[in-house]
């Protein structure tokens, strides 16, 4: 017998003893999300749903080794329960039961009683994933609904303290729902005790009105008259009255002060947006010098404007690091509710609801990408590389913006950048790159100190760009302005109004302050703490504590959210609050009027208090996390609990936060996330390979090494099923994340090691290690060996198996480079051409891409140009529609290439522009270089000699990921041609200095150099020095005859460009020829 | 390890020097010992060595041994900048670097000699003719 709890927690028994769950956070959630749910489930499901960020066939040995995990912890007797086939698993059979599907089937029965008594908590208490908190929701409505029931059979069966019982316990469920009010008061006036009736239906009242902006219905009023016996009373409605009053702040309705220039100017480049271009503006000051007023101000300027949309975000918020990209997130969120579902771009939505949960109901379907019937691409359905990830989160984002400003102008306040995570920069100059032509007008805010260098990086690309069009300097208010200030605010004696007014350095916050806190009585206070401290002690303890939490916060938050808060009234405290100037309400949202208020209130908090008050917070949003709105907040959660003190608990949510950033690309704010989970938990191997593996896509080889090294150590040495899965991750991030094939090699020869402890044992995961190795092996070690690995493929799945599309990609991809490493490229190109399928079902655009940009390069290696352009051109399908910019900038640039080799020119100039438009929108210097260097390319071969030394001069500058010492030649050449002996020469001597890469097919840039130095001589006339020169580079290309591409260094070429070769594959008959006529252009 | 290092300046830029020793062709013209050059022959790619490259594989004919091929590989690294050289049959190493001299017009070429532990009994031999290649080398690229 095995007996699950779900409800309160997860506790399990065995043969009526209790038994430990699995130590494991995923077999813990495993177990929890397979007891929910009666049946098989596929693998696939299970792997997408625990492991959604990480590729496919990591996500299944993760699984595996959790379904491990899971038998082991339930032992022979529990484990039998587990079944677990190829493709499915489930925990099923004749004698278990779980207390969940028990409620399901009492209730389903009428046994209300029975079903509601198993509901000793909050069903998955303790689990924060996302599903847990879907299926809480759904609990609770079921709960609702059993409780409605009961409380009607009880009435009808007289057993009136059993229906108020439940009548009250749905009321807590159902706050809002004034039948279910309805009901208790009269269960409560039939028990005598009118009183409690009459409170509950002011209450009730009170918070329909605060949330739901309404008056109680007619029949609630009539009872509560009729309880009475006579008409509402007085009270009730002035509480209504009160409570809705602090929503529209005297301090925030008064006209700005003393900014009137500022607003103007910024005023005027809003109105310039509509007519000419957008772009970006920065407003920099001290805390407290106005920047959020002024904004603010903005705000209702532009919204005066027919169509304009206007949306805030808000950066930091306590200490910590911020969940990335949160300032994003909150502006967009805003702007989404002002757009229209159908302008939003459906296969920008996964993105976008990655970054705004809450408003994923708002957006439109991904629909599968219909530029490319014929591909079988599903538009972001599945995890690409992480950089992948990140620019197509970034063009989501960049898209949004664009449609919105379709529909009007758009004016995006991002508040206090100073406090930003890095990713939010990067994205704040990805967009500002975009909107320069459009109706769109970005408004930073910032402090000038402490000093930010990514800030001011951000602003320097920004304004390079020309898309920067002002910054703003706040300073200090002159005193005659800040004595208007106050005058505008309340009414002081003079003498009190100068005292302050010099006191306040002319920072309108501390001049508004002070003279908030003297209108109160008393001796001026003259420092922002001490105001700030008057204002707090002067609420009622209640008010006190709220306006705590909000400082706690470090954020506005949800009024919905503050009444669940544990005070003892906490509508009142808010009303209170609220009145009291230190907070306002905005969009729904309560909140401190100034940060630097946040943080005196929470300076002034005992640390013993503080923790408490921190604790209470996360608990508040670990119960919203479970909810359809509360996403991206295991960061802040995290933060919280830290600062509570509950390190231990904080660890869950640091992984969380890491596997949130990952989705959005943001990996050093990942890897940031996970070595705080390190430190306080140094035993948790899982995190330890979760670390290693966002390093490796940091491309950080020795911190991916060095966590790995710790992975191992903590794993049990017999323990398969956790070896296996780190060695098969470790594998696949080194043929993605870094390219080390021969690393990835010992990886996968480790997981077989492994596997070969039990030759029965897993063999998918024994089937993806050899697909693994017999790629790494093409590459990196014998090619030779590559056809028995992948024989033995076939024997680890049997013969009734077919492989999954990844591994039938792996497959394929790796014959493809045996042959190609066997330099017989043609041959490479069918099995390149059925990986790139298998890669498209698996929706997997990027990597058919890089099947058949290999197969161009391939094609071109053989000199079958035609061909390789055809592969070049079928690269274009997958990856403009999926937003895959730098395959695009590689696809673009391959097919320059193959057109000007083709001496198809006008068409390699169309290509070109392309390719420079792409790398312009990645916004990336290196690609934007290899732009240059194409188009360089091109101009020498159109004899436009000063274009190319100007662009090929940019590219090396700008990093191009080429062979430098090669483009140094060409540059070289191109000098020569323009007449620039001098800088020729200088160009050869860089060349020598320039270091070499096997992928500068080193063997051949002797020859190239002695051509240049020829064409060098001929110029200047020396005949004798040109004939050497030109009769040794002849002499070098013809020892290469016959020897045009060997596999090792197209292979060499591929590892250092991190891309196929095109533009840097030799030709020796070609160039030979280009030499022979050279030199006999030297007699005539 | 035995190890030793060696320098001397050439007459001639960095180019010119350079020319000389990424080109194996041109090794039995200054490499003292080397009798011919034949393109292919490393090791490749089988091997389990800490390189992330294969290229640069030829076969070298010491003097007076025309029976006796020794598989020599070139290789280059883009982090270190340099260029090295190795006798896989004996696994002696030579690392080559350039610096440029009087604004370009002569280089200071370094090399760099590790010698396996078995063959330290050829520590004075290799000293002798790496010092008289060295020369050798210098003299090359300042006719070139």
């Amino acid at each position: 017998m095995l007996a699950i709890r779900l409800i309160g927690g997860l506790e399990i028994g065995r043969d009526g003893t209790r038994i430990a769950p699995p130590a494991g956070r995923r077999a813990r959630a495993l177990l929890a999300w397979l007891a929910l749910r009666p049946g098989r489930h596929p693998r696939s499901r299970l792997a997408a749903q625990f492991w959604p960020d990480v590729l496919d066939a990591s996500a299944r040995a993760s699984l595996r080794s959790a379904v491990w995990a899971l038998r082991a912890s339930l032992g022979p007797d529990g484990g039998a329960y587990l079944s677990a086939d190829r493709e499915t698993v489930a925990l099923d059979g004749e004698g278990l039961t779980v207390d969940v599907r028990e409620f399901d089937r009492l209730a389903a029965a009428g046994h209300f009683g029975e079903a509601v008594a198993l509901c000793r908590g909050e069903l998955l208490d303790g689990f924060d994933d996302e599903w847990a908190g879907v299926a809480r929701e759904s609990h609770l409505a079921r709960l609702a609904n059993v409780l409605g029931a009961l409380a009607r059979e009880a009435e009808a069966d007289g057993r009136g303290a059993e229906a108020l019982n439940a009548a009250q316990w749905l009321l807590q469920l159902r706050p809002l729902d004034e039948s279910v009010c309805r009901d208790a008061m009269r269960l409560l006036a039939a028990a005598g005790d009118v009183a409690a009736a009459l409170e509950l239906y002011e209450r009730t009242c009170s918070r329909i009105r605060a949330e739901l902006g309404c008056a109680p219905s007619p029949a609630t009023t009539a009872l509560a008259l009729q309880l009475r016996g006579g008409p509402e009373p007085v009270r009730a409605a002035a509480r209504i009255n009160a409570a809705d009053a602090p929503l529209n702040r005297p301090i925030d309705s008064q006209p700005l002060v003393g900014r009137g220039v500022e607003l103007g100017v910024l005023t005027l480049l809003w109105q310039r947006t509509h007519y000419e271009s957008g772009g970006v503006v920065v407003v920099a000051g001290e805390g407290g010098i106005g920047k959020t007023r002024l904004c603010e101000a903005l705000r209702a300027e532009a919204g005066r404007f027919p169509g304009a949309m206007t949306a805030t975000g808000t950066a930091g918020g306590g200490a910590g690091a911020p969940t990335p990209l949160a300032v994003w997130s909150e502006a967009l969120g805003d702007l989404i509710t002002q757009l229209d579902r159908s302008a939003i771009d459906p296969a920008a939505a996964p993105y976008l609801a990655r970054l705004v949960p809450a408003a994923a109901a708002d957006l439109p379907a991904a629909a599968p990408n219909p530029a490319s019937p014929d591909t079988p691409v599903l538009v972001g359905h599945a995890a690409a590389e992480p950089q992948l990830e990140r620019v197509r989160v970034f063009e989501a984002v960049a898209g949004l913006v664009i449609r919105a400003a379709r529909e009007g102008p758009v004016l995006l306040v991002l508040e206090d950048m100073h406090a930003a995570d890095p990713s939010s920069l990067e994205l704040a100059v990805y967009v500002g790159r975009r909107i320069t032509r459009l109706p769109v007008l970005l408004l930073l805010t910032r402090r000038r100190l402490p000093p930010r260098p990514d800030l001011e990086a951000a602003l320097a690309a920004l304004r390079a760009r020309g898309a920067l069009r002002r910054s703003l300097d706040l300073t200090p208010l002159p005193t005659a302005t800040v004595r208007q200030l106050i005058h505008s605010v309340v009414d002081l004696p003079g003498s009190t109004v100068e005292q302050i007014a010099a006191a306040s350095g002319g920072s309108p916050l501390l001049a508004v302050e002070a003279a908030l806190a003297c209108s109160h009585g008393g001796e001026p206070v003259l420092g922002l703490a001490e105001a700030t401290r008057a204002a707090v002690y002067r609420l009622s303890p209640a008010a006190r504590r709220l306006v705590e939490l909000l400082a706690v916060a470090g954020r506005d938050v949800e009024h919905a959210d503050l009444l669940t808060l544990p005070l003892p009234d906490p509508e009142r405290a808010e009303t209170e609050a609220l009145g009291a100037d230190l907070l306002r309400a905005r969009s729904g949202m309560i909140g401190f009027r100034h940060a630097l208020l946040a943080e005196a209130v929470y300076r002034d908090l005992p640390d013993p208090e503080r923790a408490r008050l921190h604790d209470s917070f996360a608990e508040l949003l670990r119960r919203r996390a479970g909810g359809p709105a509360g996403g991206r907040r295991a960061a802040e959660i995290a933060r919280h609990l830290r600062l509570a003190g509950r390190d231990t608990l904080a660890v869950g949510q640091l992984a969380r936060a890491a596997a949130d950033a990952r989705a959005v690309g943001a990996l050093p704010e990942a890897a940031g996330f996970l070595h705080e989970a390190v430190a306080i938990d140094p035993h948790d191997a899982d995190l330890y390979v979760e670390l290693a593996e966002v390093e490796a896509w940091r491309g950080l080889q020795e911190e991916s090494d060095a966590a790995f090294g710790r992975a191992l150590e903590l794993i049990a040495p017999d323990d398969d099923g956790s070896l296996i899965s780190a060695w098969l991750r470790r594998g696949r991030w080194l043929r993605g994340g870094l390219c080390y094939p021969r690393e990835s090699r010992r990886a996968y020869r480790s997981a077989l090691d492994v596997l070969d402890r039990d030759p029965s044992a897993d063999p998918y995961a024994r089937a993806e290690a050899l697909a693994g190795l017999a790629w790494a092996e093409a590459v990196a070690g014998d090619p030779a060996q590559c056809g028995w690995l992948l024989r033995d493929v076939d024997l680890a799945l049997g013969r009734r198996e077919a492989p999954s599309d990844l591994l039938t990609h792996d497959i394929g991809f790796a014959r493809a480079h045996a042959l190609i490493r066997s330099a017989r490229f043609a041959e490479s190109y069918a099995p390149l051409v059925a990986a790139s399928a298998a890669a498209g079902r698996a929706g997997r655009p990027d990597m058919a891409y890089s099947c058949l940009i290999n197969a161009a390069s391939a094609a071109a290696c053989t000199g079958d140009f035609e061909r390789a352009l055809d592969f070049a051109d079928r690269c274009l399908p997958l990856v403009e529609p999926n937003g895959l910019l730098r395959p695009c900038v590689y696809a673009h640039s391959a097919r320059a290439t193959l057109l000007r080799r083709l001496g198809r020119l006008d068409e390699a100039r169309v290509a070109c522009r392309a390719e420079a438009e792409f790398a312009e929108r990645v916004g990336r210097a290196e690609l934007e270089g290899l732009a240059d260097h194409d188009r360089g390319l091109l101009a020498l071969a159109c004899g436009d000699t000063a274009d190319a030394v100007r662009l090929l001069t940019r590219s090396l500058e700008l990093g191009a990921p080429v062979s430098r010492p090669l483009a140094r030649l060409w540059l070289a050449e191109a000098l020569v041609r323009a007449g620039q002996y001098d800088a020729a020469d200088r160009q050869l001597r860089e060349t020598a200095l320039e270091p070499v890469a096997p992928g500068d097919f080193p063997d051949t840039l002797v020859a190239r150099m002695n051509r240049v130095q020829g064409l060098a001589a001929a110029a200047r006339g020396d005949r004798e020095r040109a004939r050497a020169r030109l009769t040794e580079a002849s002499e070098g290309w013809r020892r290469r005859l016959g020897n045009a591409a060997t596999g090792d260094s197209y292979v060499a070429a591929l590892i250092d460009l991190g891309r196929p070769p095109l533009s840097s594959l030799t030709e020796p008959e070609w160039e030979l020829a280009a030499i022979e006529t050279e030199l006999a252009a030297l007699d005539t | 390890m035995p190890a030793f290092d060696e320098r001397t300046t050439a007459a001639a830029p960095p180019e010119e020097v350079w020319k000389l020793l990424y080109d194996p062709a041109r090794f039995p013209d200054w490499w003292v010992g080397v009798a011919t050059i034949e393109p292919g022959g490393g090791s490749g790619s089988g091997s389990d060595d800490d390189h992330d490259d294969d290229g640069g594989a030829y076969t070298m004919y010491p003097d007076g041994y025309p029976d006796f091929p020794m598989p020599q590989e070139l290789r280059t690294s883009r982090a270190r900048g340099r260029v090295e050289i190795s006798c896989l049959v004996s696994d002696l190493e030579f690392s080559w670097q350039l610096t440029p001299r009087d604004g370009g017009a002569a280089t200071e070429i370094a090399v760099h000699v590790e010698i396996p532990p078995s063959e330290a009994h050829r520590l004075e031999t290799q000293t002798d003719v790496i010092r008289r290649s060295l020369a050798n080398l210098a003299r090359l690229a300042a006719e070139s």
